[in-house]
């Protein structure tokens, strides 16, 4: 019986984990590349490379903002941080529409204060946004189609761990083989080692998805009531011509008061005798407190505008109940907004791993096959259909956010709607690729566009260096490391892909052996039943 | 591998049969749950929602594992789908979704 619940287990693993694998695939490696959204922002405004922070940033900022906003009802100043070299300024004048749109904003040199134009962008956001909300559909249904996938997520971590036996076995005593590493082997080493971050991230995407897909019994999102700032607007503001104090102190205090740095500055009536500054940290370090909108903390510090007197310090922290804490836990642990770059990084290579295992699980399900397939002398529609999606959509989607990278410098930075024709370019790539798996050989196509997608990223620095001068032979010794780190890990995962297609060029090259291999592959599962697909 | 919870019936049907079970009856029972356990929770509706919600994840989860690991298609339908007409009915009687 329990040898039947383990093989029933497994079916349910194999058939939800290939249903939506190809979408699972890309939801996951476009989310874990959303861990560094920011930053691929960053790297895709080439204009914004020579921004290097200095001490007085925040005080080029409120400069700046009293030379070209005189006028305004607020300012706002997000300074640069380890994830952001300029400084982005914005302000609303008084006959500003009310809202999110109706304000103005400028992106600066953090060192100089100078207007940066850089080029239009999709960037990494268009990323984050298709991780969830795919693109170019209605909204509802693409949460709706994100949110199946999901659930069907969860079913194959589940299904995988009850059919994986020596699930606890292989988690604190993992020892790499010695041998060629198979894909099974790949599959369970990337499932294993990363377990606690996959059940995280996809119960949590659930629970993220919760009003799309489980809304019975979720009540409306409770907002308090907008700040009140509207008598300011009515009232006949005094003008007062005093400067407004020096916000190094203020920043310096707020610092100290809340253990990291200020990432926001408000300015309100920075023109009238009451001008307020508000400050605001750069992250919300408190996994139990829902952050709203954006990624500063919670916490916040009011300075009185003319004296620098401290006027209120409030930790932001509702009295939020149990049940409330333990679900927003979740969404921040997802979004990982509290994390510092350090801790990004295990994200994302937790992330990587994900990413792997639906690859490695896909490519799985017709290497098994392939073997029934070659002892029948023929091949299903469902199994070619799938062999050829799986190097369309897992190799194919690969080489597209590649392009996405190459056209942003490729498009010139003054051409109309060039975001639009970003995310075209790897929407058309992604499209080409999948057809090209449908004319090529299986294993041609696979070391082809492998090949193509290892050339394009070990190109990508090179490309840099030709088309931009912030190549790493100079953003390494100007210590722009958001910049230099982009080519970097663009550098090592070309040099990751060029090994995958050497890998299975060499299998190509050696007939002999890749007859033997699947061969392999029945005798493994019969030796461990409880990993079988 | 397929062949363990197929061997005894029709196969295609049998698949189908417990996918129903799965999905739809996974859905309305673990939908059900959620409303008719909100109610029952006692603290304030927005969390019980919360937390009912939470826990109607997991419930979908092993109502679908349950579909495919019973030995037979039939016990998959009335394992899950008389809980849920039965949890369905009871959304009725605390009053509805609200």
């Amino acid at each position: 019986m329990k040898n039947g619940l383990r093989q029933s287990m497994a079916w349910l693993h194999t058939w939800s984990g290939l249903l939506l694998g190809w979408l699972l695939f890309a939801i996951f490696l476009t989310g874990t590349v959303a861990y560094f959204r920011q930053e691929i922002t960053v790297w895709m405004q080439p204009e914004t490379h020579h921004s290097i922070p200095g001490p007085d940033s925040a005080a080029i900022g409120m400069e700046k903002l009293a030379e070209i906003a005189p006028e305004a009802e607020t300012w706002s100043i997000s300074l640069p941080n380890e994830r952001g070299n300029t400084l982005d300024v914005g302000w609303r004048n008084p006959d500003d529409p009310p809202g999110r749109r109706g304000g103005h904003r400028e992106t600066l040199d953090a060192g100089t204060g100078d207007v940066i134009d850089a080029r239009e962008t999709a960037g990494g956001n268009f990323l984050y946004r298709f991780h969830f909300e795919l693109h170019a559909l209605p909204r509802n249904w693409a949460r709706w189609i994100v949110g199946v996938a999901t659930f069907f997520m969860f079913i194959a971590i589940i299904s995988g761990i009850i059919t994986h036996k020596r699930i606890f076995k292989d988690f604190f005593t993992f020892r790499p083989r010695k041998g060629q590493r198979s894909w099974l082997d790949m599959h369970n080493v990337t499932a294993v080692m990363a377990l606690p971050f996959h059940l995280m991230i996809t119960y949590s995407g659930l629970l993220l998805f919760m009003s799309t897909i489980m809304p019975f019994a979720v009540e409306g999102r409770h907002r308090g009531p907008p700040p009140d700032r509207g008598e300011a607007a009515i009232v006949e503001v005094q003008r007062d011509a005093r400067p407004l104090t020096d916000v190094t102190p203020l920043l310096q205090k707020a610092r100290t008061e809340w253990g990291q740095a200020v990432g926001r500055i408000t300015i309100y009536e920075p023109s009238s005798p009451d001008a307020m500054i508000e400050l605001a940290p750069l992250r919300n370090h408190d996994l139990t407190s829902h952050s709203g909108s954006g990624s500063n903390g919670v916490e916040r510090m009011t300075f009185d505008g003319h004296s620098g007197e401290l006027l209120e310090s409030t930790t932001g922290r509702r009295n939020d109940s149990v049940v409330t804490k333990v679900n927003n836990t979740f969404g921040t642990l997802h979004r990982a907004r509290f994390a510092d770059t350090g801790l990004r990084w295990i994200f994302f290579f937790a992330g990587v791993a994900g990413t792997v295992m639906v690859g490695t699980g896909l490519s799985l399900w017709v290497s098994k096959r392939a073997v029934k397939n070659a002892k029948a002398g023929k091949a299903s529609l469902g199994f070619r259909l799938v062999e050829r999606l799986n190097a369309g959509s897992v190799a194919g989607l690969s080489l597209a956010v590649t392009a996405y990278f190459w056209a942003n410098r490729l498009i010139p930075a003054g051409v109309a709607n060039r975001a639009d024709w970003e995310i075209n370019s790897f929407l058309i790539v992604w499209a080409l690729a999948a057809v090209y798996a449908f004319l090529r050989p299986v294993a041609r196509a696979w070391i082809e566009i492998a090949g193509a997608t290892a050339i394009l990223l070990i190109g990508l620095p090179v490309l840099n260096m030709v088309v931009t001068d912030s190549h790493l032979f100079w953003s390494v010794p100007h210590g722009q490391w958001i910049v230099a780190g982009f080519d970097i890990m663009a550098l090592l995962t070309g040099i990751c892909f060029a090994y995958a297609a050497w890998v299975l060029t060499h299998r190509k090259a050696a007939p002999s052996h890749a007859r033997k291999r699947p061969a392999e592959a029945p005798a493994r599962a019969v030796a461990s039943p409880a990993e079988g697909h | 591998m397929a062949g363990a919870i197929i061997s005894d019936v029709p196969g295609k049907l049998n698949v189908a049969a417990r996918t129903l079970a799965a999905g739809a009856g996974g859905y309305l029972l673990s939908g059900s749950f959620a409303v008719v356990t909100k109610a029952l929770l006692p603290m304030e509706p927005r969390d019980a929602g919360l937390l009912a919600t939470m826990l109607a994840f997991i419930v979908f989860t092993v109502a679908v594992l349950y579909a495919y690991a019973v030995s037979s298609a039939r016990k998959a339908m009335v394992g899950i789908f008389v809980p849920a007409l039965a949890l369905f009915g009871l959304v009725f009687l605390v009053g509805g979704g609200s």
